[in-house]
């Protein structure tokens, strides 16, 4: 427990922040005995103070505090995995408890999401801390555990919890973050944008036991398109223009998706405020860079040169049962089968900045190619070798610019873009070039 | 996981006058080539034409081979490792456009004294068209760099992060304050006016005006770095006199852009003959004697690169010239 004399520069400290409100509003006295009480309770030395500071009308930033001992609070974002002693304050997202069986014995153990104002994470608690939805409690001594490549936040015997008053975290930051659909990333959270509803439908869902209709589709603005999911009934339909606030990134299935819910905001705005859906629907060039920054995205148009054709491009031959591209006539799961011929090409695009995936399925491919599968099996045929194909389309393609269509999604191994439309890029050059000379000095 | 390296697009005229190599901080880093204007090439692509390919060395399984760009000449060396490269590469006749990815190497043969070369992963013959659209897409990337470049050295001490707050990408920015503290001397004017020749490679008759062909912006480190605490790393000296803006009077005299060739040839060629030992000319020495007659150092390789042409000098081994 801290003593008196270990507080004092502390209490120093805030007298100078509130500066001539001391003696007025406040002693110095009360000061030491407020910031004493925090402190049995845990609270971090520069949280107290912020939040006493606070409470005067002062506002200290992040960070300016003087000090920033071991037990100061860390952001959900920046909780790594084997993190222990972890002070945070947090809000129950959910909460649902789970029977566990240990040691033979029943036990309840409860699980859910926990967010701030930089990140939301799953978390387990080992034992009932009472935790509903929406409470906003300060945790002392949690522990953060790697879980199938996500952080999940533990919470144990030694795990101290205490429920503070809601306005502790403001539901939103002050600060909005003012977006573009380009900007969105998972993780992002506040996230205000104006875009308008390409596309919605409702479907059914069950969640904790509760029927409830979540709506999502697609929305777009100047920059790009991204996949929403509203988990309450604003009343949206296609072609609305729509401005939200406090809404979140999510991965989803390695594309980022906009989450919003009953604790946003919405406000239709007028019809003229973004391009008609037609405009929007052309697809937006996006530069590689942009797209590994963002970790993936819908429906997007890059401008880059096909760099390399990866082995596995041409001519391949898939299992019948589950689709999986055939290695010497045998498949991972269903062994030596029958396969049916597909052709695709595996690319490395490139656009001198940066570098992703991308891979052209039948269609595109026998359109870059100028033949059809059938031709290519004849080619096969005759040369008796599946891999005239591949050597085709790398002497065709390699060092070609084109212009790709398609939702890039992320993984372990970067980005790679589905492809639904490629073709050679046309530019006008000596127009391009004019350009260029008007901007030189 | 490793990732790939994206494939760099500079000029000829930037990647052969790079004399850093550098590795990245940790284990495994591939090693880089830093250009004059900050890019760090591992990988590169280049689309341009074939002037030649011949076999070098005794084995006869090690082939060079020239690939000329608007501002230069690109050096390939292919050998036995990429058998598949060095036949197709040998079976393309030249003169020919081809597009090739290739790793970039050093040569170093004293210490401090380095060659850069390419070795292909792949090459293709292409059309005009491609080598046109690479050559835009160079044009672009290059303005981008030479815009940051600019930036960092007009900081008293370039930092990666105010360069971010300009808006820089953060690896356009590292790389432009690593490349103005490695290189003892930027003449970036000279890259200004490669770029606009490149541009108007493109489109001749495209206007490049107000282009300041003799804006010197030049970056002289001090030699001691420590020591010399009045002179802050990096500290441009704008316009070698002061930091201050000259007046057009100021300036000194436009080079020549389009030196009188035949006069030029002549007197670079007698300059080869002086230097030419047994193992030929130092390309920098022709290159600083050529420019006491008052051409730039980018006319001087000009020359170079028409008396190549010719057939009258060549390289026997990387940055030596030699009359034929």
């Amino acid at each position: 427990m801290p003593e008196k004399e270990d507080i004092a520069p502390h209490v120093e400290e805030l007298a100078r922040v509130l500066g001539e409100k001391v003696g007025r509003d406040v002693t110095k006295e009360e000061l030491e005995e407020q910031l004493l009480k925090f402190l049995d309770y845990g609270v971090p030395i520069d949280q107290a103070k912020r939040t006493l500071a606070r409470h005067y009308g002062v506002n200290i930033p992040q960070g300016e505090t003087a000090s920033r001992p071991i037990g100061s609070r860390t952001l959900l974002s920046d909780v790594r995995d084997g993190d222990s002693k972890l002070n945070l304050l947090v809000r129950v997202i959910s909460v649902n408890p789970k029977e566990i069986t240990v040691k033979g014995e029943k036990k309840t153990i409860f699980y859910g999401f926990l967010g701030d104002e930089s990140a939301s994470t799953g978390f387990t608690a080992w034992k009932d801390f009472e935790l509903e939805k929406g409470d906003v409690v300060r945790i002392g001594n949690a522990y953060a555990r790697g879980w199938q490549e996500k952080i999940d936040i533990s919470l144990g015997d030694y795990t101290r919890i205490m429920k503070v008053d809601p306005s502790e975290l403001p539901r939103h930051p002050a600060a909005m973050n003012a977006c573009k659909v380009s900007g969105l990333s998972a993780g992002l959270s506040g996230v205000e944008l104006a875009t308008r509803i390409l596309s919605v439908e409702g479907r059914e869902v069950t969640a904790r036991g509760e029927q409830k209709t979540v709506f999502s589709g697609i929305m777009g603005d100047e920059t790009g398109k991204v996949r929403f999911t509203a988990w309450h009934d604003f009343g949206i339909k296609e072609g609305d223009v729509v401005r939200i606030s406090g809404a979140y990134v999510k991965d989803w299935r390695g594309v980022p998706q906009l989450v919003f819910d009953e604790n946003s905001t919405l406000e239709k705005l007028d019809g003229d405020a973004l391009p008609e859906a037609d405009i929007l629907d052309e697809g937006n060039v996006t530069t590689l860079a942009q797209l590994v920054e963002r970790k993936g995205a819908t429906d997007v148009v890059v401008n880059a040169t096909l760099i390399e054709v990866r082995p596995g491009s041409g001519l391949v031959f898939r299992c019948p049962e589950c689709n999986r591209v055939l290695q010497k006539g045998t498949c991972r799961l269903h062994d030596k089968v029958t396969g049916t011929p597909d052709l695709r090409i595996k690319a490395v695009l490139d656009d001198g900045e940066e570098n992703i995936s991308a891979v052209f399925g039948r269609e595109i491919t026998e359109a870059l190619l100028g033949k059809s599968m059938a031709e290519c099996m004849e080619e096969a045929r005759e040369s008796m070798d599946y891999e005239v194909v591949e050597s085709e389309l790398k002497a065709r393609l390699v060092g070609e610019p084109m212009r790709v269509r398609g939702n890039a999604i992320n993984d372990d191994y970067g980005v790679m873009l589905l492809a639904q439309e490629a073709k050679r890029l046309t530019v006008d050059i000596i127009s391009e070039a004019d350009k260029l000379a008007q901007e030189m000095i | 996981m490793i990732r790939r390296e994206t494939a760099k697009r500079v000029f000829a005229g930037e990647y052969n006058a790079s004399r850093i190599e550098m590795k990245d901080e940790g284990e495994g880093s591939p090693s880089y080539v830093l250009t004059p204007l900050g890019e760090k090439v591992n990988r590169i692509f280049i689309v341009g034409v074939l002037t030649d390919v011949e076999p070098v060395g005794e084995s006869g399984e090690l082939y060079r081979a020239r690939i000329s760009d608007p501002t230069g000449v690109f050096s390939l060396y292919s050998g036995q490792y990429q058998a598949e490269v060095t036949d197709a590469l040998s079976s393309i006749e030249p003169p020919a456009y081809v597009a090739v990815v290739g790793k970039s190497r050093v040569y170093e043969p004293e210490p401090g004294q380095i060659y850069v070369s390419v070795r292909p992963e792949a090459v293709r013959v292409v059309d005009e068209n491609l080598r046109n659209y690479w050559v835009l897409e160079t044009c672009k990337l290059t303005k981008k760099r030479l815009g940051a470049m600019r930036e960092a050295a007009l900081m008293e001490s370039p930092s990666v992060e105010e360069m971010v707050k300009l808006s820089y990408s953060p690896e356009l920015a590292a790389n432009a304050c690593k490349a103005v503290e490695c290189y003892d001397e930027l003449d970036l004017g000279y890259y200004n006016s490669m770029l606009a020749d490149a541009i108007n490679y493109l489109s001749p008759n495209a206007q490049i005006e107000n282009l300041k062909r003799d804006e010197r912006i030049v970056i002289r480190q001090p030699i001691d770095r420590k020591k010399n605490d009045a002179a802050p790393i990096g500290h441009p000296e704008t316009f070698e006199e002061s930091g201050t803006e000259p007046t057009k009077e100021q300036l000194p005299a436009a080079a020549p852009v389009t030196p009188d060739n035949e006069a030029e040839e002549t007197r670079i060629l007698s300059i080869i003959s002086e230097l030419g030992g047994e193992r030929g000319a130092a390309w920098d020495e022709v290159v600083e004697r050529g420019m006491d007659g008052g051409l730039d150092r980018f006319a001087v390789e000009e020359v170079l690169t028409s008396l190549m042409d010719k057939g009258l000098i060549y390289e026997p081994t990387l940055g030596r010239l030699r009359r034929a």
